[in-house]
């Protein structure tokens, strides 16, 4: 039982480029962040159950350090999955099963809402859209070196696997309508967005 | 003939973690007092070896790095003999063209060029610099869950595609500097270490 997850995360938020947070520091700005966090399962499964090729977001407000916790939450899940996937991937994201999205979910102090929408999780190296229902809206491009490979981030505090980049991105676009989960609404351009890979396993 | 010169460069400054210059972004206060050392390893200017000697670049940047008009003092290792000195302030001034007279295109004034002691012990984005009686600063890096050192790659002004830019925390920039209207003694601001290959014939 438990779970063995495999993906990647795009998280676009308030924050300038680059968001603190993915060294553990407090977020830019006002020291709050406004997030919208998106995990995309290339290949999984859930007590059992395959989940490959779903998606979960979480819209948020994150009122200090991420690792402070006492986030706000509004929960999605793609509507692609079955009701058995469906189930399966809250019982991971909320803790329910333990490990290191128990963790994760550990940081969380209020979920206001759990839904299945549509989900759009176009993304590769930091380049690409993702849009969540009518919620959120975001488009990034990933800076790139000299010579035209994308600029990441390597071997920060949070990465799951060793070694692989987070992909650093700019988000020409990043749109919430939020307000009816108590989250604020966002209008911005040209702020952080960072694209990361995923390995989260628990017996 | 003019150079070839690989080494390490740090740059300290007042900007919150992870300097958005270093991608060509706007400082985080909006404008920048940065230190920066270039640490010559290894390499010659016109045929005069240049490796072991720091130059230290005391800038203040009013806006975005790429907008220019920095106003800047350069500090060159007293260790170095007359002509190491001058083929330095050469380079550094842009006299020999190439990428390093790209970076000081960017300068509007150098309100002075100095000899002084300056301490580059600065290796995997951890150590201790001073540039003169001007800057000193401590830094360390960020690690990831494993113990190595965060680092950015590839970033837009790299001069050595796929190596590691550390990225890291002062613990103590202290920079004082009434010939560039500087007084800073700042905790945990930015200090990212790099390297760097600059070459021009």
């Amino acid at each position: 039982m438990g779970y063995k997850l495999e993906g990647t995360l795009l998280e676009v938020c308030t924050c300038n480029i680059l968001c603190p947070c993915w060294v553990g520091e407090d977020p830019d700005g006002d020291g709050t962040c406004d997030s919208v966090m998106a995990w995309h399962v290339d290949q999984g499964t859930v007590n059992g159950t395959a989940v490959s090729g779903r998606t979960v977001a979480v819209v948020t407000h994150i009122p200090g350090n991420v690792l402070k916790g006492n986030w706000k939450v509004a929960l999605f899940v793609d509507d692609k999955a079955s009701d058995q996937q469906n189930q399966a991937l809250l019982d991971a994201w909320t803790g329910k099963l333990g490990g290191p999205l128990a963790d994760t979910a550990s940081l969380i102090g209020e979920v206001v809402a759990v839904e299945r929408v549509p989900i759009t999780y176009e993304l590769d190296e930091g380049k690409g859209t993702l849009k969540i229902g009518t919620i959120a809206d975001a488009e990034m491009e990933p800076y790139r070196g000299p010579t035209g490979v994308v600029t990441t981030l390597n071997e920060s505090i949070f990465t799951t696997i060793p070694g692989a980049p987070a992909w650093v991105a700019k988000a020409s676009k990043y749109v919430r309508k939020s307000t009816q989960y108590g989250l604020k609404d966002i209008d911005l351009k040209g702020h952080n967005a960072i694209q990361g890979s995923f390995r989260f396993e628990h017996n | 003939m003019p150079y070839t010169l690989e080494g390490r460069l740090l740059e300290v400054c007042n900007c919150n973690i992870a300097c958005p210059c270093w991608l060509g972004e706007d400082p985080d206060p909006g404008f920048c007092y940065s230190a920066e050392g270039y640490r010559v390893d290894k390499g010659s200017i016109d045929a005069v070896d240049v490796a072991g000697l720091t130059v230290g670049v005391l800038s203040d940047i009013p806006g975005n790095i790429l907008a220019g008009n920095h106003r800047v003092m350069l500090i060159v290792d007293d260790n170095a003999s007359r002509e190491q000195e001058q083929a330095l302030v050469d380079l550094f001034t842009g006299k020999k063209g190439g990428p390093v007279a790209e970076l000081s295109g960017l300068w509007s004034e150098v309100v002075a060029i100095e000899r002084g002691r300056i301490l580059f012990d600065v290796n995997k984005g951890k150590g201790h610099l001073e540039i003169g009686a001007y800057v000193e600063a401590d830094l360390a890096p960020y690690l990831g869950p494993t113990g190595e050192p965060t680092a950015w790659i590839n970033t837009p002004f790299t001069t050595v595609p796929g190596n590691p830019a550390y990225v890291a925390k002062a613990s103590l920039y202290r920079n004082d500097n009434p010939k560039l209207g500087i007084k800073l003694n700042l905790k945990d601001h930015n200090a990212i270490q790099g390297d760097f290959r600059f070459e021009h014939n």
